[in-house]
């Protein structure tokens, strides 16, 4: 979900590996916070038919909320596996996962469908398939076709795998009351940049006499000792 | 900011909280022990629910929970609502959320806090999601005020301003739910400080029946394996925090900084809790949060990269406080005479 350019992203997973992708935009997306970020992708995933695995990434880099996956699991009904760091076993249905913690592992085990979010310490993903990539480089969404002369267009209909689904506000089953702004409970009050200023700093080196001092002083006003 | 605040002690509050509902905590449990986030957001949903003139309740969801009443009363809670069952712990997703909110559809609290843990952070959407109410990640700051929708030009009275850092850092965001109840916020350990109301605080518990809360369909996870180690660091707790930063090179020159950190906290013996910083191993909306840690002193160490200037800055150290205080202990010196020697011990040692 995201305006045009997240294209980017989706032709970067057919690189990788993906068989299909499709952008979610819209203008009546914007605004969303994370609740109608989440319900978006809900309605998408809805109407992609049945799923058995939905992967996330633990957290955007912006906001770094760590909201939108949990969200969408509760959204569609489905349990959910946060903090990933391995996927360990599949079979019969259920899904073993290794979690990463704040204080330790867990393993945990349970029945697809399954939303998982995925830890930063899972092992980095694999670099971009060759054959691939040269597959799909010229894989666009129809917004992005439209920009192209008729010999550019006529690629797509010859080879309809180069075409990336966009789907508007109109392709998905949805209650306008809980998409873009009207559907974010939570409003911005204010934002204010934050200026460090450092009351006092000093700056040493690493000679003698120099950390003989410091430790003096550390002593005397009973920093340490 | 300031004035909406000030409004704030002029406004009338209703003291039996029935207006606006209560203000309730998320109880984090591991092995029928309170964890040390909960207890300081119990003393800030105190001063929140003094402030909006409403009750501070708190539910704890687990097994073998009959500690936890005697845990949380002192810090002023009002009602605590206690999910005692054996399917309830350890902690997974679904039946908690159904607890939480079929419980929150009940009582209808005005706010919600919980930890900015792997446990809080797993529940808190989901909870949110299901309610349609706004959640905010990772405050550093919560307070009461008045909140104008420039648009319609309605005003909205007491509510809970969520500031968290956001976009790395640099900006400071202050949120507002203005129509979703309840307003929901989690907070990070170590950020707000845990205080004991008064120690013979009597609140009432209300021991709650899982079944009506939660559907056997829920629990579909099953833990198979589980390793929980004890915090190895408190920062929290600490008052002088040696950091290192990618200056330090590699991991083995962070033995050093373990080593330093040893001696500055082993020495007084008034800092309880190791001060240790490991390497920051994810980048988060760390950086305003770190200011909140209390600590007297932040020891950069940049420049101390070899290995011979540590041992050297750590004879150092020891002599000074040698002459400070004669009456440091035997282990302690031969402490000092190993990181002065580089931990091949000291020739004269037997």
């Amino acid at each position: 979900m995201g305006p045009a350019r997240a294209a980017e992203i989706i032709r970067e997973s057919l690189f990788r590996g993906a068989d299909r992708g499709v952008v979610l935009s819209g203008r009546e997306f914007a605004g969303s916070d994370t609740l109608a970020t989440s319900y978006a992708l809900s309605c998408a995933i809805r109407k992609m038919g049945h799923v058995d695995l939905i992967v996330c990434g633990r957290q955007a880099i912006d906001g770094d909320t760590a909201q939108v996956g949990p969200q969408v699991a509760e959204k569609l009904g489905l349990p959910q596996i946060t903090y990933a760091e391995e996927i360990m076993d599949v079979a019969d249905g259920h899904i073993t996962v290794r979690r990463r913690l704040e204080r330790g592992i867990e393993v945990v085990r349970g029945p697809l469908p399954m939303l998982v979010t995925v830890n930063g310490s899972a092992a980095p993903c694999r670099p971009r398939h060759a054959k691939l990539t040269l597959k799909y480089k010229r894989a666009a969404i129809p917004s992005e076709q439209a920009a192209l002369d008729e010999a550019g267009k006529a690629l797509y209909a010859e080879r309809p795998y180069l075409n990336i689904g966009e789907w508007g506000v109109a392709d998905i089953d949805h209650d306008d009351r809980w998409l873009g702004l009207t559907g974010s409970p939570t409003k911005v009050k204010q934002i204010e940049n934050v200026v460090f200023t450092a009351k006092e700093s000093k700056q040493l080196s690493p000679a003698d006499n120099e950390v003989e001092d410091l430790m003096k002083e550390l002593i005397a006003n009973h920093t340490i000792g | 900011m300031s004035d909406s605040i000030n409004n704030i002690h002029s406004t009338e509050t209703h003291p039996s909280g029935g207006a606006g509902g209560a203000v309730i905590v998320y109880l984090e449990m591991e092995g029928g022990i309170v964890g040390d986030v909960s207890l300081e957001l119990l003393t800030k949903g105190r001063t929140l629910a003094d402030r909006l003139g409403c009750k501070l309740e708190a539910v704890a969801a687990g097994y073998g929970l009959d500690g936890v009443g005697a845990q949380v009363f002192p810090y002023g809670v009002d009602t605590l609502y206690v999910a005692d069952d054996r399917r309830m712990a350890p902690y997974t997703s679904l039946p908690h959320t159904s607890l939480l909110v079929n419980l929150f559809k009940e009582l209808k609290p005005q706010v919600a806090l919980m930890g900015a843990t792997s446990v809080g952070r797993d529940l808190g959407p989901r909870v949110s999601s299901s309610l349609f109410s706004g959640l905010t990640a990772d405050c550093t700051s919560l307070e009461i005020g008045d909140y104008e929708d420039k648009k319609t030009g309605k005003v909205y009275h007491n509510l809970l301003y969520q500031i968290r850092p956001a976009f790395g850092g640099n900006i400071v965001a202050t949120i507002v739910n203005p129509e979703c109840r309840p307003q929901m916020a989690t907070v990070r350990e170590g950020v707000m400080k845990k205080e004991i109301r008064d120690a013979a605080y009597q609140g009432e518990t209300v021991r709650l029946d899982v079944a009506k809360y939660v559907r056997d369909e829920d629990f579909v996870m099953e833990v198979i394996e589980r390793h929980m180690e004890q915090s190895r660091v408190n920062l929290t707790a600490a008052s002088i925090i040696v950091a290192g930063g990618y200056g330090m090179g590699s991991a083995e020159n962070f033995q050093m900084l373990y080593e330093l950190a040893d001696v500055l906290g082993g020495e007084s013996g008034s800092f309880p809790c190791g001060s240790r910083c490991g390497l920051c191993r994810t980048r988060t909306a760390d950086r305003p949060d770190g200011h909140h840690r209390a600590s007297q002193a932040l020891h950069s160490l940049r420049h101390l990269r070899s290995d011979t200037a540590h041992r050297r800055h750590a004879g150092k150290l020891h002599d000074h406080l040698h002459q400070q205080r004669p009456g440091c202990s035997h282990q302690h010196h031969r402490r000092l005479r190993h990181h002065r020697h580089g931990g091949r011990g000291h020739p004269e040692d037997d």
